[in-house]
């Protein structure tokens, strides 16, 4: 099998070489971009699997390099950030990344992102039950199981939890949570996610010690765990 | 050096400055008897000389008046054109002094010293605009005649009968530092005028009937000529004095001169003046302010004479006294003052009775510690002066026709009850009038009325009626006593009353300058006191007041405080800020811009102009000097005020630094070490990897590769709180608060910080608690530096307890753990920066608890350190529940969401 080709671009030579080292030995063809604009003429050029991208760029905004890439291509793309950019994470989520990472963060954290965003990357059909450790969701009966025994949601709560699901492994933002289940002019009203995500969690993770489900990514939305 | 030799110190700084100057800035000032002796000729020849030399010279003005050979000399040199003034309708021509000022020559020619500028232009004369192109450091070449220079008028206007009105002050001759006198014989100067080499014809002509004549021009010419050697003698003193050499300059005079609203105290002024140069001797001039109410002329002399002995180097002193001879004994003794020089007295016979003489008589009756030098006067002008403003103050005149009509009345009435009291009672309702008068009139109304009065009472009650002859020896003797009772009593009361009006305007002026002390001391920052400033003297002045201070960036802020009655336009503005940069009072009422409608004086303290205050007059033509003197008090008190608050503001800037010095010196010290921790097992553990033993064995090389991820997290928790405290600290941390549930928060904490917890087992007990509005990462932050405080400070596997739960309107979170506690005297100190609990082993910043604190308090919140039930060191952190925004209901049956579902 060829072997997926894989673009970073950041402007630290540091980053990149760790990031070439690491990647090569998962079998990842690598390429590497110092800047934003070399980095997109390497989208065009090499057309990568993935993108990984430094959202804080010299020479031009890494979310102006999302915005360009997203004209042509649907290239699954994850960004880094620093801790204490909500903002940025947000915007560029939201302008059509696909996923993000705070630096500092370990390898074993960026394969998992790097799988789950190849894997939506490619069209596969859409299986009517999904599973994930003792977890269980049947899109077309509407039914909720967790080791097992169904667990009862509201309307509300199952397009909710449905949403996160269908993305599972990948961050969901609030907004488009919000945009999903209860329509564009309720983007605002975080609220509404803290109520409801309280109970579909106290409703699936039963006991303390549980696995756990939704993980909350402060200040950017939520992610539904893929259970190993 | 003995004593008596040794300078004067302020004397000789001015001297050193001037000889600084020297070197700086130079005036030439080519002197002449009269026109027409060639000093135009000369100046410019001069100038031409200098250009030669290489000078950069511009003409700023010179007049050739059609003279020929003047105007050749004009060629060759650059002249700057003069400015157009238009004024009333005609255009007028003046030198261009901002265009000079922007040329920036070496050397500028300015002829006509003593011509008087057009209204509008920046100064009124233009000797002012030739002081102040030296005081921007250009050199200039000037020419004047005798008649002009100041202490001379006098003598000139009695030699030739022409009165001068365009004089330039004798202090420019002092600041020149060349004189040069163009000096031609009188005879020479006749010839060349009958030559037409002076003047054009028509001007010739007159000028030749009134002035040129052989006598008076050989008077002018001794002037001149001495005028120029006192110059000399001048500089000679001065030369001798900073070089230290033996002089006659030890003189224990000092000099006071006595000023009145007389426009013959300028002579007393120059007088004094030449006597005070001559033996060396510092002066004074006194004013003293009887209280007696001035008219407009009158007010403008007396400004224009303290001006004067201003401008001629005297100290002047007003003190308000009704008695005006004991003021001046008074004050001469607290100056040691040795010479007095007044004006002869005019005579006022019955006052001078009053007081026991006049002013002069009292003077050297009583005195004997200072000569009394008596100027000579010229009797005719004077005597009319004395009674012009008599005549001019209306008010007096209405006064007597009242006291006349008042008496009319009183004497009607003593007529009705004549027929039951007998005449002599009727003196005593006479003589209550005239007590009552002298309650509410001036003096002379009131000796007026004593007068008629006691006329009237012979002439209507006194029999026989209807005479003034007395028939009984008795009466008469009554007559005339009660005539000098009347005016006695009438002077005495008008006497305490006016006493009485000095008393309070003093005590009025006391109370205000004590009020604004009060209202500056008062604080509640510049603006609050400024503006009480500003209304109270617009109370007491006829106008308004304001204040104009100095902005951040050292230029003016044209946010006048108390500006609602100050509009403000651009003339005004380039007022202000002539008055602000050259540090001198301007606009209305002074001889700079006068053509403005304020009056700006610049509040001026030792670092220079902190602002200006504004007085916008209403309806009152000058500015009088009690209203200067006022201004000028409140502007050095303000000034005070405002240069002391900068002072503090720079204390506490460098406190700031100190405190940030501070600060530094103890995160280099308790940082260095949290960072060089990880960093040393980072390099080590990272080193070893490398080395061939440890590759081939997998076990070594999983510890190894553990401890580097440990430590690196390690460095980045300190780099975190870092960074957080540097936003604390530049007032730049910015909450993003969203509605979270704190126990999920503090589940995913602890789930974060698995690999730092070592076997420290974790107990939860929560209870239920509604969502609150927080900033999840920093509270991430406070609860992992809590917690890691925990893990670091107590023994292997003993457990920290979370609790959380609901009090009322808080979420209290309950950080405990099993350790020892903290000593008692640490539980407050724990939060502060740097502080750690003595005998503590080393590591750790000293920051997590005064960043967790800190943070807990930017939302709002609380924190207190105690220690709990079991003995351990416990954490309360209490934050506040604000009401969840309504959520939208569900319309699924299973169960409505609420607030409380969590």
């Amino acid at each position: 099998m060829k072997s997926k080709v894989i673009l970073v671009i950041d402007d630290e030579s540091s980053i990149r070489k760790f990031l070439r080292i690491s990647l090569e030995a998962q079998q990842f063809a690598v390429h590497e971009a110092a800047s934003g604009r070399e980095g997109i003429q390497e989208v065009v050029g090499r057309k990568p699997d993935l993108i990984i991208l430094d959202l804080g760029l010299t020479d031009m905004r890494g979310l102006d390099v999302i915005t360009k890439v997203r004209e042509w291509s649907s290239v699954p793309i994850i960004v880094l950030t620093v801790q204490d950019s909500e903002d940025d994470k947000v915007q560029a989520l939201d302008t059509g990344a696909d996923d993000y990472l705070t630096k500092p963060f370990s390898v074993p954290e960026l394969m998992a992102r790097i799988r789950v965003a190849l894997r939506h990357s490619q069209p596969v059909p859409l299986e009517a039950v999904f599973k994930t450790g003792d977890f269980e969701m049947d899109f077309a009966g509407h039914i909720v199981r967790t080791g097992g025994t169904e667990v009862k949601l509201t309307a509300t709560e199952f397009s909710l939890l449905q949403v996160l699901v269908k993305n599972a492994g990948k961050v969901v933002t609030h907004r488009m949570l919000l945009k999903e289940v209860w329509g564009p002019n309720s983007v605002e009203h975080t609220q509404y996610l803290r109520v409801y995500m309280g109970q579909i969690r106290k409703k699936l993770e039963a006991s303390e010690d549980g696995p756990e489900l939704i993980a909350t990514e402060a200040g950017v939305g939520y992610r539904f765990l893929i259970q190993k | 050096m003995p004593d008596s030799q040794r300078p004067d110190p302020d004397e000789l700084l001015d001297i050193v400055k001037a000889e600084s100057a020297k070197a700086t800035a130079q005036l030439r000032i080519f002197f002449g008897m009269s026109a027409g002796v060639g000093k135009t000729y000369a100046m410019l020849e001069a100038a031409h000389e200098a250009k030669d030399d290489g000078v950069d010279v511009v003409i700023g003005v010179v007049e050739t008046h059609g003279r020929r050979e003047t105007a050749e000399l004009l060629e060759g040199i650059e002249r700057i054109p003069k400015k157009k003034i238009s004024y009333r309708g005609t255009e007028l021509e003046e030198m261009d002094l901002e265009a000079i000022l922007k040329r920036r020559p070496k050397l500028v020619i300015v002829d006509e010293l003593a011509h008087t500028n057009a209204p509008g232009a920046l100064h009124s004369k233009r000797y002012q605009d030739v002081l102040q192109l030296l005081e921007e450091g250009i050199d200039v070449y000037t020419a004047v005649n005798v008649q002009h220079i100041e202490s001379r008028k006098d003598s000139v206007e009695k030699i030739t009968g022409i009165a001068i009105r365009e004089t330039v002050p004798d202090s420019l001759i002092e600041r020149a530092n060349h004189i040069e006198l163009i000096d031609i014989t009188p005879a020479g100067l006749l010839k060349r005028l009958r030559e037409g080499k002076v003047y054009l014809e028509e001007r010739a002509e007159w000028a030749a009937q009134n002035f040129f004549k052989e006598a008076p021009l050989s008077a002018l010419r001794e002037i001149a000529l001495r005028l120029t050697a006192e110059k000399v003698d001048y500089d000679l003193q001065d030369y001798s004095k900073l070089h230290g050499s033996e002089g006659p300059w030890n003189t224990n005079e000092r000099l006071m001169v006595a000023v009145s609203h007389s426009p013959y105290s300028e002579r007393l002024i120059r007088a004094t003046r030449r006597y005070a140069f001559n033996l060396e001797a510092p002066w004074m001039a006194i004013h003293v302010d009887t209280g007696e109410a001035l008219n407009n002329a009158d007010q403008a002399q007396l400004g224009k004479n303290l001006a004067l002995a201003r401008e001629l180097g005297a100290e002047v002193v007003t003190v308000p006294d009704i008695d005006v001879t004991e003021a001046l004994q008074r004050v001469a003794k607290q100056r040691n003052v040795t010479q007095l020089i007044i004006g002869r007295p005019t005579q006022r016979f019955l006052r001078d009775h009053f007081e026991g003489g006049t002013v002069l008589d009292r003077l050297v009756r009583q005195t004997g510690e200072f000569d009394v030098h008596v100027i000579r006067q010229e009797t005719a002008p004077e005597t009319e002066r004395r009674w012009m403003p008599e005549f001019s103050n209306l008010s007096a005149w209405i006064q007597y026709w009242y006291v006349l009509w008042l008496m009319v009345g009183v004497t009607i009435l003593a007529h009705f009850t004549s027929g039951f009291l007998g005449f002599r009672s009727i003196g005593f309702i006479y003589l209550l009038a005239i007590l009552g008068f002298s309650l509410v009139f001036s003096l002379g109304p009131v000796l007026f009325a004593a007068a008629l009065s006691s006329l009237l009472w012979n002439f209507f009650f006194i029999p026989p009626k209807y005479t003034f002859a007395i028939s009984s020896v008795e009466d008469v003797l009554l007559c005339v006593s009660y005539f000098f009772v009347a005016v006695t009593t009438g002077y005495l009361t008008y006497r305490i009353r006016k006493h009485e009006r000095i008393f309070q305007e003093r005590e009025e002026r006391t109370q205000f300058l004590y009020q604004i002390t009060k209202d500056i001391a008062a604080g509640g920052g510049k603006e609050v006191y400024l503006s009480k400033v500003a209304e109270q003297l617009s109370g007491i002045l006829k106008g308004h007041c304001g204040f104009i201070l100095k902005g951040a960036n050292d230029k003016l802020d044209f946010n006048i405080i108390s500006s609602e009655y100050l509009p403000f336009s651009e003339k005004e503005q380039a007022v202000a800020l002539w008055a602000f940069e050259n540090e001198k009072a301007a606009g209305w009422s002074t001889d700079n811009l006068p053509s403005s409608r304020n009056f700006y004086l610049p509040m001026k303290t030792s670092e220079g102009s902190v602002g200006l205050v504004v007085f916008k007059p209403k309806r009152i033509k000058r500015l009088g000097i009690d209203h200067e003197n006022l201004l000028f008090t409140v502007g050095n008190q303000v000034a005070i005020a405002l240069e002391r608050e900068s002072l503090e503001e720079k204390s506490k800037t460098n406190d700031r630094l100190r405190e940030s010095e501070k600060l530094h010196q103890a995160l280099m010290n308790s940082v260095s070490h949290e960072l060089r921790t990880p960093l040393t097992t980072i390099i080590g553990s990272a080193s070893t990897l490398s080395q061939e033993k440890v590759q081939e064995n997998p076990e070594m090389r999983k510890e190894l590769s553990d401890e580097l991820v440990r430590a690196s997290h390690r460095l980045n928790r300190v780099i975190e709180n870092l960074l957080d405290m540097t936003r604390l600290n530049s007032g730049m941390l910015s909450l993003k608060r969203d509605w979270y549930d704190v126990r999920e928060l503090l589940k995913l904490t602890v789930k974060r910080l698995q690999g730092d917890l070592g076997e420290h087992p974790i107990d939860y007990n929560f209870g239920e608690v509604p969502l609150i509005k927080i900033d999840y990462r920093l509270l991430e932050q406070v609860f992992s530096n809590l917690i890691l405080n925990a893990v670091a400070y107590t023994a292997e596997k003993s457990a920290i307890h979370l609790v959380v739960y609901r009090e009322t309107d808080q979420v209290v979170i309950r950080v405990r753990d099993e350790g020892g506690g903290l000593p008692l005297d640490a539980l407050q100190k724990v939060f502060e920066k740097f502080y750690r609990v003595p005998g503590t082993k080393a590591g750790g910043t000293g920051l997590g608890l005064y960043i967790a604190k800190s943070l807990v308090e930017a939302h709002g919140g609380t924190i207190g350190a105690q220690n709990g039930g079991a003995g351990g060191a416990e954490f309360v952190i209490r934050l506040p529940i604000e009401p969840l925004p309504r959520v939208l209901g569900e319309s699924d049956a299973t169960g409505a969401p609420s607030t409380k579902a969590l």
